[in-house]
């Protein structure tokens, strides 16, 4: 039975992320509209897949109405690497309706599309731009008659045997318009703007036949054309070996801190390191790369803060000149966490890294576009989940407001979802700081329960001895104790 | 062949520019007034040529057709004017005056 029925090829866009955001491709010989206002992509998005597809055999019609000037979109347009001038005129056509529509005669217009697809028998017809035939119309406040153009256009297109897309300006989705119910695909282009930083998202309302991915998706316009960034936890690759594995386990690079540990941090896992400013997050973080290279392996960090490479110990920057350490070193002021997972994960893959530091999470917060900072937790929790399913183990640092009053770990909640957490501290101790330090969670694994002094030497992180003798040193000013408690080690925890 | 891809307007537009930029040159377009010209018509430049040699008309419209596609290539670069106007390239020069426009 099933091989009687109707088999629905589907297009490779040529765009990186639509396909897998339309759910695997754009269904062959569908009518798709791709909305959205003055200056959201429409034009590139449809030139980048009109680029892609066009070839001799399955020629491409694109018909300019009275919208942009040809002219400047082919001067525009050409800037892009996707623009292949060779295909004019071949595989690509482009047809100017602009006197046509101009009579207001929409009769004349649908004629002349007719006349022209019968003439070159295209694989794929694009019409740019709808609004524009829409305000051509005399007839402004009949739109009886420009509905039943619309319609007519689209069961015409459906027709054709052809991929068709109309590309139009509408400023909402909520218009009751005809045209939406026809088509079998709906493309929503928008920006959203908060403050300086615009972001480009795009929506796919409607794709008839196959499970699109929901909600808006972050892309971005840049000289090789469009880019989607599709969620991560969804295009993350199945690497070789993704489970965690408790039984192997990675040095730290820190003495002490692995037998803190219960031997080092298993692999595939995540760890948090949070503490207050200045209490050697960032140093523990390099420190953990270095190491990691000492046994061979290679690293990316992604670093938010505000610092060159030589600030982040000499070590680490002889290993990132070396090329053994990839650096994701983003200062755009519209990322999406959807992007960063993106370059990180290819420079996962690029250089076969196994340890990832991400420094901090209030420098990846603060890089973010306004508009994503409102669902960061759970963009961060699909970015963890992500990068696990690589097999990478990853190391995230947390600026911690000192708190005296209570023990808490990660201003984002972001605690739940590592698998171990280490918490730096300041106490006073005769009137000095002290830092101390505890691995609070490793789950399923036995670690210590010890609040650790430390102090950093030249660079490096030196675990000393428990300040015996004293209580109440998460309170920041620890007093005598009566009697000295040692610490247990082997509290299975979580 | 070129209408059809950036509409008889956008040629129109281009054809006045070249004439603008060519009349200092060749005093004899003076007569083709850009205010009178409608798309595809060149009846001015044809009643204008036609009180010239046959040298000094190749030599006009070369010019002109030089100008004018100097105009397109800035604007939608070399290699794509190339294409769009590849029929025109096919005949024997630039500087020979196309068919339409002898007299």
């Amino acid at each position: 039975m099933s091989a009687r029925k109707a088999k629905i090829a589907r297009l490779a866009t040529g765009v990186p992320g639509l396909d897998e955001v339309l759910g695997g491709g754009l269904p062959e010989l569908s009518f798709n509209l791709i909305a959205g206002p003055p200056g959201s992509g429409k034009t590139t998005l449809a030139h980048q897949i009109m680029f892609a597809l066009a070839t001799r055999k399955r020629p491409a019609l694109y018909f300019t109405v009275l919208g942009e000037p040809p002219l400047k979109m082919l001067r525009y347009q050409q800037q892009f690497e996707f623009f292949d001038s060779e295909q004019v005129n071949s595989s690509v056509r482009f047809i100017n309706l602009a006197d046509d529509t101009a009579s207001g005669d929409l009769e004349r217009v649908l004629l002349r599309i007719v006349a022209e697809v019968e003439a070159y028998g295209p694989a794929l017809v694009f019409v740019d731009s709808f609004r524009s035939v829409m305000l051509a119309s005399p007839d402004d406040g009949k739109s009886f008659i420009l509905q039943h153009f619309i319609q007519r256009l689209g069961m015409l297109m459906t027709s054709w045997q052809a991929t068709t897309f109309l590309l139009g300006e509408y400023q909402t989705e909520t218009d009751p318009n005809p045209v939406f119910t026809v088509a079998d695909g709906l493309i929503w282009l928008r920006q959203s703007q908060h403050g300086n930083s615009v972001v480009r998202k795009m929506e796919i309302v409607k794709m008839r036949g196959q499970r699109t991915l929901p909600g808006l998706h972050t892309f971005r316009i840049s000289s090789a054309g469009i880019e989607v960034f599709a969620p991560v936890a969804l295009s993350a690759p199945t690497a070789t070996a993704n489970v965690p594995r408790a039984d192997i386990r990675l040095q730290m690079g820190v003495p002490l801190l692995d037998s803190m540990m219960g031997g080092g941090l298993p692999r595939g896992y995540s760890l948090l390191v949070a503490g207050p400013s200045g209490s050697g997050k960032s140093i523990l973080a390099s420190a953990f790369l270095v190491e990691g290279a000492r046994a061979g392996e290679t690293g990316v960090i992604a670093a938010f803060e505000q610092r060159s490479n030589s600030a982040r110990g000499r070590a680490l920057a002889d290993l990132i000149a070396a090329g053994r350490v990839g650096v994701v070193d983003t200062r755009a002021p519209d990322l999406s966490v959807e992007e960063i997972a993106r370059l990180l994960i290819d420079e996962i893959q690029r250089l076969q890294a196994s340890r990832v530091v991400i420094d901090s999470l209030s420098g990846f917060e603060l890089a973010l576009a306004p508009s994503f900072r409102e669902g960061f937790r759970e963009s961060l929790s699909r970015l963890v989940s992500s990068l696990a399913a690589t097999g990478v183990s990853v190391l995230m640092t947390s600026e911690l407001e000192d708190r005296y009053t209570d023990l808490r770990f990660s201003p984002y909640g972001t605690a739940f979802m590592t698998d171990a957490i280490i918490v730096q501290r300041y106490i006073e101790v005769e009137s000095r700081l002290q830092r101390v330090l505890a691995v609070v969670k490793l789950r399923g694994s036995e670690h210590s329960n010890e609040l650790r002094l430390f102090h950093i030497d030249a660079g490096d992180i030196r675990i000393g001895d428990m300040l015996a003798g004293r209580e109440g040193l998460l309170g920041g000013r620890p007093s005598r104790a009566h009697e000295n408690e040692a610490g247990v080690v082997g509290d299975p925890h979580d | 062949m070129l209408s059809p891809v950036i509409g008889p307007g956008g040629v129109a537009a281009l054809y006045q520019r070249a004439l603008y930029v060519t009349r200092p040159a060749y005093p004899s377009l003076k007569a083709v007034r850009e205010d009178t010209l409608r798309p595809g018509d060149f009846a001015a430049l044809r009643l204008a040529l036609a009180q010239q040699t046959a040298e000094q008309v190749a030599a006009t419209n070369g010019a002109l057709l030089q100008a004018f596609c100097d105009l397109l290539a800035n604007l939608i670069g070399i290699s794509l004017t190339e294409r769009l106007l590849r029929s025109v390239r096919n005949l024997p020069a630039a500087d020979a005056a196309p068919p339409q426009d002898s007299t």
